[in-house]
């Protein structure tokens, strides 16, 4: 049975990982290659690098990083940012990446998910959209170069990325960005019956139950998760002993397991007894003075 | 162990993700080299054909570069051992509807056709898959009971069953592995799927080398 996704994403800048809040603040991390090494270690499913220099500034992917990072990454890597040619997408294959995602070409120039997928496959091609949610409750493609939001309909522009090609969708909420609330459940729903490829969804994950309420919605193929993997030891394999304890239909395969320790409403790892600690204690022998 | 001395060549046609799999050959400490010249074909021990892309591109591809008679040749007369990785499995059926309609390398008699549709929910078929498989077959040695193993693809080879060693579950069964004579392919990405992926390629260079 087709198993449901978390993936990692790592918010690239200056070449350094960073925690991004609200598509404005930014808190550093630490170096890719480190980050995407631990993670798959500790059993993620997937690795999602969003460059968000590259496009800003004008300037070709990195391709000496992602060519680091793939050397430790021995589960699919996706890579998004600077992406503006199909050039740029062969160059990124070989220095490793799987898949592509792209973002600012979906608004601009959906030709381009056309010309992409007919060379790579679809399969290769993930159409990212980054969604505002306005005031009167509307939701809308934002544009993070502008930092305003296009008046474009969400609907619209996934089923324009699908029939142009795209072989994934990723779906990020705006105002949820770092802010620990949970998913938007209802962009969810309005999103998943419209179109029909694999769905990954993110953006205001901020505890495994988030994660869970993502992944129990049928059409949801993958959870994206960022800023709450960081700063946070085995992250990824407390998260999956959650889920997995919940009986979720995940894949199960890391060396680390939290099996034995219990888990409070939130899916957060419950402090173990002070009995249980105590056993836990090494036995300490003071030297002996005479 | 003597796969470190054979050359394994990696195919380069313009459409694999190379260093994926030149990553995970690292791994395994095997020695590979990376090609696309018809002439290393010929020295050669054995070949790894990735993949990741559209059919009739990588066909257009493996002919504007020239090697098709000389993958013929390695696979059908010489029986070099050949592993094929998603896109490289479908290249060796005869005929793919992907995008068109297109003619393969015909090692393997079957047809290319999109997944189906009524069937399954959404295509392509992207993720973790349990790969139903015997587990005393030698290429599953040392991989648990229905591994998981990474998916990525829209279309799937349809052939004889008897070329079939291992299936996974999206609709109907899909072709996971197959398997005739020199010639190994799967239909997922075993250098993308983590520890059972890992294993799986060390069991193929293994093959290789005995072969």
């Amino acid at each position: 049975m087709l198993k449901k996704r978390i993936i990692a994403c790592l918010v690239v800048k200056n070449g350094i990982v960073v925690q991004s809040i609200g598509f404005n603040k930014y808190l550093p991390v630490g170096r890719p290659e480190i980050q995407v090494e631990y993670f798959t270690n500790w059993g993620v499913d997937e690795i999602l690098i969003i460059d968000i220099d590259a496009t800003q500034k004008g300037i070709e992917p990195n391709y000496s990083m992602i060519e680091k990072i793939s050397k430790v990454c021995y589960v699919p890597l996706t890579v998004g940012g600077g992406i503006t040619d199909i050039l740029h997408i062969q160059k990124l294959i070989q220095h490793g990446a799987d898949k592509v995602s792209l973002n600012q070409v979906v608004l601009h120039n959906s030709n381009f998910i056309h010309d992409s997928a007919r060379t790579f496959g679809n399969q290769c091609i993930v159409a990212s959209v980054d969604v505002l949610e306005t005031p009167k409750k509307e939701y809308f493609v934002y544009d993070y170069l502008n930092k305003t939001h296009t008046g474009r309909n969400i609907i619209e522009c996934a089923k324009e990325a699908e029939s142009s090609g795209a072989g994934e969708l990723l779906v990020n909420s705006v105002n949820r960005d770092g802010m620990k609330t949970g998913l938007d459940l209802k962009l969810i729903d309005q999103i998943s019956v419209s179109v029909n490829i694999p769905i990954i969804f993110g953006g205001g994950v901020g505890n495994p139950l988030h994660i869970q309420q993502g992944l129990h919605k049928k059409n949801v193929a993958a959870v994206f998760i960022a800023n709450y993997l960081h700063f946070n030891e085995h992250s990824i394999s407390k998260i999956k002993s959650y889920l997995s304890h919940q009986k979720e239909n995940i894949r199960k395969n890391s060396f680390i397991s939290y099996r034995e320790f219990s888990f409070n409403n939130n899916g957060i790892i419950n402090r173990k007894t002070d009995t249980e600690l105590h056993d836990m204690r090494f036995n300490i022998f003071p030297r002996e003075r005479i | 162990m003597e796969t470190k001395g054979r050359r394994i060549l990696i195919l380069n046609y313009g459409m694999g993700n190379l260093q994926s799999l030149a990553n995970a050959m690292d791994y395994l400490r095997v020695k590979h080299f990376i090609s696309n010249e018809p002439n290393a074909i010929k020295d050669a021990d054995a070949i790894i054909m990735p993949g990741v892309g559209a059919f009739g591109k990588a066909m257009e591809n493996l002919n504007r570069l020239y090697l098709v008679e000389h993958l013929n040749k390695a696979a059908i007369i010489q029986k070099k051992p050949i592993l094929g990785i998603c896109l490289g499995l479908q290249l060796m059926a005869d005929h793919s509807t992907e995008l068109g309609s297109y003619s393969g390398l015909g090692w393997i008699s079957g047809k290319v056709e999109q997944l189906d549709k009524n069937k399954v929910d959404r295509i392509p078929h992207v993720g973790w898959n349990n790969v139903r498989c015997n587990k005393h077959h030698p290429l599953f040695t040392n991989i648990p009971e229905h591994p998981e193993f990474y998916f990525d693809h829209a279309y799937h080879l349809i052939c004889k069953s008897e070329l079939i060693s291992g299936t996974t579950l999206y609709g109907d069964n899909i072709a996971a592995v197959i398997q005739k004579e020199n010639i190994i392919a799967c239909q997922f990405h075993p250098e993308k799927s983590h520890a059972n992926g890992l294993r799986f390629l060390r069991n193929v260079l293994n093959f290789m080398e005995q072969y």
